[in-house]
């Protein structure tokens, strides 16, 4: 069975290599994209406060995208169109986004996995700094909420669509945010998004691709 | 207090023993299960065989919700009608729906682009999950999937 599974990673690690970048489903902007954000106080690791991270993130969205992208919250988890859901630790994972329909609307769920002191060597550095465990879980909601927007993984560092897979320094990925912070209120200053991240997003949404 | 040497040995074949019946059953009651049923999905779409694609899916309108009904005629015919190339199952994540579990099978496309097909137990037995909207710009059964880790 492990050795099935073992087996079964080969060709997933392989993959990251050699996959071209792929092009995700766009959503319907012609009128707001609801949002709902689940309660996380029974996932271990959840703050409270990480909610308003993931509404910072919803906001870095809307505002690289020129406004294009309208978010509302929905006071119903049923009626949104996307829901953000906390995860409890996983296989060292940070995030995972899964593409549903609400209504015959394409929405997502983007799940975020806010227990920072299992990801490895992030683990240690965040228990003594919260900014960068902040650090970790802002940039991780805008990352799933990237992919949930329809923007695919990409290969270049700098980027928020960056896959780790890739390789490189993670610490590193997430220390270069951290160092531009001074206290949380700075987060809204900085997105997160590179500015080939903000070229995909404009060009996904540019009204000459629209629906 | 020293045990005796047999007693031992039985207690580590006993763990032995119990150790692989769980394993076997996990693998062919939880693990294999949805993958046997891509594999029906994968062998009837690649023989044009409407009527075991008919058993195979079902149609989902809400996959959150746990939304799903049987598939129409038309919607055979549309998912024949696609140009299907046999993708391959790389991992599988097991999510706990609102009524049901969600098998998330992790696949990639002979080009090696990666999307999902989805598994769920519908009336005794597992099927694929086919959108009723398309929620992948590729074929309508695949659904956008990332993972980051």
């Amino acid at each position: 069975m492990l050795k099935r599974q073992a087996l079964l990673l080969v060709p997933l690690v392989l993959l990251v290599f050699l996959s071209p970048l792929f092009a995700q489903t766009r959503l319907d902007i012609r009128e707001p994209i609801t949002y709902f954000i689940d309660d996380g106080k029974a996932v271990t690791g959840y703050r409270n406060s990480d909610r308003e991270l993931a509404v910072m993130a919803i906001e870095a969205w809307s505002r690289e995208s020129q406004g294009k992208l309208r978010f509302l919250e929905s006071k119903s988890r049923d009626a949104a169109l996307i829901r953000f859901h906390w995860i409890d630790p996983n296989e060292g994972l940070f995030g995972e986004t899964q593409r549903i329909a609400v209504k015959g609307k394409v929405g997502a769920i983007v799940n975020v996995m806010p227990d920072v002191s299992v990801q490895g060597e992030l683990a240690s550095p965040a228990s003594r700094d919260v900014l960068l465990r902040d650090t970790v879980v802002y940039l991780t909601c805008v990352h799933e909420l990237g992919h949930a927007i329809g923007l695919s993984h990409t290969r270049q560092f700098q980027d928020i669509m960056y896959f780790f897979g890739f390789g490189g320094n993670i610490l590193d990925y997430f220390m270069r945010y951290r160092t531009r912070l001074q206290s949380r209120t700075d987060i809204p200053r900085y997105s997160g998004l590179s500015a080939s991240d903000v070229q995909v997003l404009r060009a996904l949404y540019s009204s000459e691709t629209q629906h | 207090m020293k045990l005796p040497s047999r007693i031992s040995i039985l207690f580590f074949f006993g763990l032995f023993a119990v150790g692989s019946t769980a394993l076997g059953y996990y693998y062919y009651f939880v693990y294999e299960p949805p993958l046997k049923a891509a594999a029906q999905f994968m062998d009837a779409m690649e023989k044009h065989d409407g009527a075991a694609l008919q058993a195979d899916i079902v149609v989902s309108s809400d996959i959150d919700e746990g939304k799903l009904r049987l598939p129409e005629p038309r919607e055979i015919q549309s998912l024949l009608a696609e140009d299907f190339q046999r993708g391959r199952i790389l991992d599988q994540r097991r999510h706990d729906g609102k009524t049901r579990d969600l098998y998330y099978l992790v696949y990639r496309e002979p080009d090696g682009r990666v999307y999902a097909l989805i598994a769920t137990e519908f009336d005794g037995r597992f099927r694929i999950v086919i959108p009723e909207i398309p929620l992948s710009r590729r074929h309508r059964y695949l659904w956008d999937y990332t993972w980051t880790n």
